[in-house]
């Protein structure tokens, strides 16, 4: 079925219900236009067509089925973004398994109880995890490896090689049909960042997850180079970058490192790059330093001037500097999506002077993850867009509530928490917020206690917190974030100690301080650079708490 | 070795007064992207790779320093 899109009277979009649809739909509609380029570490361009893409699918999905994958089955995927990882992602989606994308960022012991708490039994690995996972194919958690990148050396790991060599040769004798597979079948698992000390894992079926990225695409027109460095094991990387991408026959450009993001981003010459604040701040800074270096920054600082004054007065901004300057720095990008995290108002402006517009948008996972975005012919700077088409949103005291078939099925084996956060079909986001007269949504902060950092990632303090009590010089913890620039989610993580008393004694407060830097400094050499804590401040009383003996945490911050 | 590593950061992110003591996060206020970044730099100088859940484990200056040493990269 094809729908009229809000944004021009002649762009049409697609819409599937089943992964097996999209498959065949994408390589009937683009055939042989460029679906999927990366850069090797020698900048060696790669290019899969959609034709490539989707008969690499097929063969890999036939060499599972062949090793006795049964639909249904859970199959893990954990490696850095690849055109592999999509491969296997769609190769398992389509013959109705259920992909679970795991956090790679994540300590080893999380990794594996991830693993093991998904029920995956087949696991899609980069040689990075190997080692890391070995101990689960030992005890039996899971019964085969499949290794992405790398000659297989142990028992039980089998090259991806091999499958895609035996699913191709059947293929080419006999191919198999697109698999029944059904509207409600579950496609996804994907972790939350959590509020309690386990993430959860939300399951998104494949009518929800398509959905949400062909409702998105009435939303937003994408050109035609897309840049995606945003991982994969999230929602918004998988579904709304890369899926998004492929059902407008858009040509993707993925980066598998962040090491390498900038270098990419200059590589692929990208009109359209989705993302989060962090990077286009980075982006900004890179600007703004080379500008300095070459002794122009005041000069620009005026020209800026002039040309939001211009746009104030409805005056064309078209200075010749300003288009040299985003040539340079900034090549052929056009549109930035920016998600995951709150995009400063100052910093969008400022883009649009350069000649690039900047879509803010609004996702969770539990939501596949789109909830609203702006549109390239209505967008409202500060706003995170108009609602998605088929969900409800109402506010609930404030809070964003929705409704629709893209919010999740429930979470994996948790029904308390699902029961808790369904009710009636309604998910309730724990974001606050309110709508103007044309029904854009405004973010105004979050009811639960979640850190929201600029690249998107966020973390609940309570796992920080956890690890911190076990230090025995701390007797109560709180860990937040401490405002480092103008927005919310510009924040440097913070612990606020009270040690105890009996341990400290004789202790000078430099002494207590300095022993438990040394101890932060030791959990924090196991996380990842967001999740390591910057700050830690000594109390001298113990915190205020609530009757049932919780820390407040809105009173002692 | 520290006047190879405060050029690199100079150029990447426009910090100064780099020590062996200075801790990319807490010091410098970086943020992930920016330590990527700077890791990003010193792979091609050396023409190496750095994994990047090692990057996790390079807090301060001295911790580069030693991580090359030991991959046997001394001098610049």
């Amino acid at each position: 079925m094809k729908i009229q899109s809000y944004n021009k009277a002649d762009y049409t979009v697609p819409f599937y219900d089943t992964f097996p649809q999209f498959l065949e739909g994408i390589a009937k509609t683009y055939g042989s236009r460029p679906a999927l380029s990366w850069f090797t570490r020698r900048q060696e361009e790669k290019t899969l067509t959609y034709l490539e893409l989707t008969q690499r699918t097929a063969d890999l999905r036939r060499g599972l089925l062949e090793q006795g994958l049964v639909p249904g089955s859970h199959v893990a995927i954990l490696s850095e973004n690849s055109a592999d990882w999509i491969i296997s992602f769609l190769a398992v989606v389509s013959c109705g398994c259920v992909a679970v994308c795991v956090d790679t960022e994540q300590s080893d012991s999380i990794i594996r109880e991830m693993v093991c708490r998904s029920d995956a039994k087949l696991l899609f690995l980069s040689s990075t995890f190997l080692s890391i996972c070995l101990p689960l194919l030992d005890s039996g958690s899971v019964e085969r490896i499949v290794l992405m990148d790398g000659p297989a050396r142990d028992e039980g790991v089998c090259p991806i090689s091999v499958l895609y060599e035996q699913g191709h040769a059947l293929e080419a004798e006999s191919p198999l049909p697109a698999p029944d597979v059904s509207l409600e079948q579950t496609a996804e698992i994907v972790f939350t960042s959590g509020t309690t000390s386990q993430s959860k894992m939300v399951m998104l079926s494949q009518k929800g997850v398509l959905q949400n990225l062909c409702d998105s695409s009435i939303y937003v027109c994408f050109y035609q180079r897309v840049f995606c460095s945003l991982p994969f094991y999230h929602a918004y990387g998988l579904n709304s970058a890369v899926l998004n991408t492929f059902l407008r026959g858009a040509h993707l450009y993925i980066n598998g490192d962040l090491k390498t993001a900038m270098r990419d981003l200059h590589l692929s010459k990208p009109d359209t790059m989705l993302t989060v604040p962090l990077m286009v701040e980075a982006i900004h800074n890179q600007m703004w330093l080379t500008v300095e270096k070459a002794g122009k920054a005041n000069a620009l600082k005026t020209l800026m001037k002039v040309a939001r004054l211009c746009r104030q007065l409805h005056l064309p901004v078209k200075f010749k500097t300003l288009e040299q300057l985003r040539e340079k720095a900034l090549g052929t990008l056009h549109l930035l999506i920016c998600g995951g995290a709150h995009l400063s108002r100052e910093l969008s402006e400022e883009f649009e002077l350069l000649g690039v517009q900047v879509l803010q948008g609004y996702g969770i996972t539990e939501c596949a993850p789109l909830i609203s975005v702006n549109c390239n012919y209505a967008n409202k700077i500060g706003s995170v867009g108009l609602p998605l088409k088929t969900l409800e949103l109402r506010l609930d005291d404030g809070e964003v509530c929705v409704r629709g078939p893209s919010v999740m099925q429930g979470y994996y084996k948790d029904p308390d928490q699902t029961a808790q956060a369904l009710e009636d079909g309604w998910f309730r986001t724990g974001d606050l917020g309110y709508t103007d007269q044309d029904g854009f949504l405004y973010l105004t902060g979050r009811k639960k206690n979640l850190i929201v950092f600029k690249n998107g990632k966020k973390i609940s303090p309570e796992k920080l917190e956890e690890m911190l009590s076990a230090i025995p010089m701390v007797k109560e913890v709180m860990v937040y974030g401490t405002a480092n620039g103008a927005f919310a989610d510009d924040v440097k993580l913070t612990a606020s100690i009270y040690p105890d008393p009996q341990r400290c004694e004789g202790l000078s407060s430099y002494e207590i301080l300095e022993h438990l830097q040394q101890e932060v400094d030791k959990i924090n050499r196991d996380l990842p650079t967001y999740q390591q804590i910057q700050l830690v401040n000594i109390r001298e009383k113990e915190f205020n708490k609530t009757g049932t003996k919780k820390i407040k945490r809105y009173d002692n911050q | 070795m520290l006047q190879l590593i405060q050029d690199i950061i100079y150029n990447v992110t426009g910090k100064q007064g780099i020590t062996y003591e200075t801790d990319f996060v807490q010091d410098l206020a970086l943020n992930s992207f920016d330590v990527m970044n700077i890791i990003s730099a010193f792979e091609d100088h050396f023409d190496t790779t750095i994994p990047t859940r090692e990057v996790w484990h390079l807090h301060q200056v001295k911790d580069v320093i030693d991580y090359l040493a030991q991959k046997g990269f001394t001098q610049p």
